[in-house]
């Protein structure tokens, strides 16, 4: 099981974007993908217009690990997408908590990737998918503000590096605003400044837009568009579509693949590097080789890559943020209040609005002032509406162990099953 | 006095909200986004610059944990150079407010996060910074309900509006978001749009630089001026604009 983690210390630079598509691209190459949706905002729901309610356009059930959040099953066929937070709250214990139970969870045994959707970068929650995070991609925006503030991030990994954390960089992904081309000057100057930034880049794409109004995966939508050429570029370099497994194998073998790929990755992975987080960051990719493999549409896999070395106090990275990056403390005024302060937790995160719907509904604009009427909580004040969009279904109360034993059996049948038609398939030949 | 209160959120509340009409008091002012990316740090920035060219003592305290807008506004020499402007980065131990001041900007995490809403309970009003597009329509209900929820316990707290930042007129999509969050119920969308500028988005390049002059700067200053307005309408009368006494009358062209 590969963990990819899509992180960035800034808010709207395309990481969900970049978590949606490369989870997609893996899917599509026949890999079982789980995409978790650590954002308390639901960015990842609100992208494919994923939703607790009947309104979604996949049906949810409760998640296997905790039981608080919720998974819509085959987004895309294969992927799987799960929002780990309880319908009322976004709360960073449950996802800590969910992260903890996720290795053990049974649920963890059917996929062969699972990539994590990064929130902003403040409370416990980035540190915890950092320790629960085996790769670590960066998306930064090609505009200061992103790179400036990007030391803050480097800085975490440091920390969660020397508190015995994993987690591997796999580069800087750059993604370009609106008004900057590819291969532009801009482009150039950063590559200079700052290192480890892969040879993909992703454009600014109108159609990124167009594929979220859809609720779609962009390169779904727009399957020749540039941005999808770069992502898929991108999925073949991190190894995520590179095996051409089947689409399918028996569950029994798929324990014998993901125990070869996690032997693989920690001893024959070009990328491996200790030092990673100790002062020296990876630039994974020899360019050339990269970009050569990608203009000729191909498949094979690029040549281990020489590890660029750089050292932060190098005038190519801009100096630590003063005061340093401050994690743990996240009160604004220095001071700890009492938890009951003010709410610390948000409903209505999981609201959708569609423009579409609206549209069709007299082109009156989105109610800002509440959120749209289906919600889960008006659900539990009316009961009688469809049995799926009901509270019950999605989160079960804790003396309702019906569904979660009913889903360990069919889990468990389903590996009998699988198992004795491989030995069967085996030993007949 | 009052002005000069600590700003430790330490419980004791010597907050405006007891005396909203106060002279003495600082107006407070969140501005804060429905999700990240939306330029909400350049906006904060931005009126900050503008009001403190107004003549106002202004305080704009950074509580983005990655500190987006002091890395901007500090100049080389580590303090902000702009007239009138003085800017804390919240959790350093200093984050006390100068005596005397007029308006304190809070550049503030998205709205959903439980560090805003602390922010919120110290507010008296609240600036949604936003995007134009499919994604922001899909997550800026929870953002105002996260904001209209904390009214319930800061009840002298307005929301101000919606801005829609990095508009690009020449995108059909941003075009068609743009008409939706105007015709949106509420009335919560504040004129104009501030237009996408790479100007705005070079600035960060030079620290402690003025506010870059661009196309942008019509929208920035009306929108200074509106808030202004409401700010004045809310009782704080000294930000009452005199007969053509705006931001955009005070300053160069």
């Amino acid at each position: 099981l590969r963990t990819l983690l899509v992180a960035s210390q800034k808010g709207g630079v395309g990481k969900t974007t970049t978590a949606v598509n490369l989870a997609t691209l893996a899917a599509q190459a026949g890999k079982r993908v789980l995409l978790i949706d650590a954002d308390p905002l639901g960015s990842v729901g609100a992208s494919l217009l994923l939703t607790r309610d009947d309104e979604s356009t996949h049906v949810p059930r409760p998640d296997a690990v905790t039981g608080r959040g919720v998974v819509w099953s085959n987004v895309v066929q294969n992927l799987d997408v799960i929002n780990p937070y309880s319908a009322d709250s976004t709360s960073d214990e449950e996802l800590v908590e969910f992260l903890a139970a996720m290795p053990t969870s049974p649920l963890s045994r059917f996929y062969d990737f699972v990539v994590m959707d990064a929130p902003p970068m403040m409370g416990a929650r980035p540190k915890a998918l950092l320790k629960a995070a085996q790769e670590v991609l960066i998306v930064q925006r090609a505009e200061p503000m992103s790179f400036r503030t990007l030391p803050a991030y480097l800085e975490l990994m440091r920390e969660v590096k020397a508190e015995g954390a994993n987690v591997q960089l796999r580069g800087i992904l750059m993604t370009l605003p609106s008004g900057v081309a590819m291969g532009s000057k801009a482009e150039q100057t950063i590559r200079e400044k700052f290192k480890g930034i892969l040879p993909q880049v992703i454009p600014f794409d109108p159609e990124i837009n167009n594929a979220l109004m859809l609720g779609r995966p962009l390169v779904m939508v727009q399957p020749t568009s540039a941005a999808t050429k770069q992502y898929r570029a991108l999925a073949l370099s991190l190894g995520l579509t590179k095996d051409t497994a089947p689409a399918r194998v028996p569950q029994a073998s798929m324990t014998m693949i993901i125990g070869s790929v996690n032997s693989q990755s920690s001893e024959d992975d070009p990328y491996e590097d200790d030092d990673v987080m100790g002062g020296t960051t990876q630039a994974p990719v020899v360019e050339k080789i990269l970009r050569a493999h990608v203009s000729r549409g191909n498949t094979a896999v690029a040549e281990p890559p020489v590890a660029k070395k750089y050292k932060p106090s190098d005038s190519t990275f801009l100096p630590a943020l003063p005061g340093g990056h401050d994690d743990d403390d996240a009160d604004v005024f220095g001071s700890p209040e009492p938890e009951s302060a003010g709410p610390k937790t948000m409903a209505g995160r999981t609201q959708t609005f569609y423009p579409d719907r609206v549209a069709a509904t007299g082109g009156k604009g989105p109610n800002l002032l509440a959120p749209p009427p289906t919600n889960s909580k008006k659900l539990a004040s009316s009961p009688g509406t469809r049995p799926v969009a009901k509270p019950a279904a999605v989160r079960p109360e804790p003396t309702e162990e019906g569904t979660p034993i009913w889903q360990l059996l069919a889990l468990g049948i389903a590996t009998f099953v699988a198992a004795t038609a491989a030995a069967w398939f085996f030993v007949g030949r | 006095m009052m002005s000069s209160t600590a700003f430790n959120g330490n419980g004791a509340s010597p907050m405006p909200t007891e005396q909203p009409n106060s002279l003495s008091t600082p107006y407070i002012l969140a501005v804060t986004s429905h999700k990240g990316g939306t330029g909400r740090t350049t906006l904060a920035l931005a009126l900050a610059w503008l009001w403190g060219q107004r003549g106002f003592a202004v305080t704009l305290i950074d509580a983005d944990p990655i500190k987006a807008a002091s890395l901007v506004a500090f100049g080389p020499g580590g303090f902000c150079p702009w007239d009138n402007v003085n800017v804390i980065v919240a959790r350093q131990g200093v984050a006390r407010i100068p005596p005397k001041q007029d308006i304190i900007i809070i550049d503030t995490p998205p709205a959903t996060e439980p560090l805003a809403q602390k922010v919120f309970q110290k507010a008296n009003g609240v600036i949604i910074c936003s995007l134009a597009d499919s994604l922001a329509l899909n997550t800026l209900p929870a953002a105002t309900k996260a904001v209209i929820e904390a009214q319930a316990t800061n009840e002298t707290m307005d929301l101000l509006g919606i801005v829609v930042n990095i508009f690009n007129p020449a995108d059909l999509a941003q075009t068609r978001c743009l008409s939706l969050l105007r015709g949106a119920p509420g009335g919560l969308f504040v004129e104009p749009p501030i237009p996408l500028r790479s100007e705005l988005r070079e600035w960060p390049r030079q620290p402690g630089s003025n506010l870059p002059d661009s196309p942008a700067m019509p929208s920035l200053r009306s929108l200074a001026d509106t808030f202004r307005d409401q700010m004045a309408e809310a009782g704080w009368d000294r930000l009452a604009r005199r007969k053509g006494d705006s931001v955009a009358h005070s300053i160069g062209s």
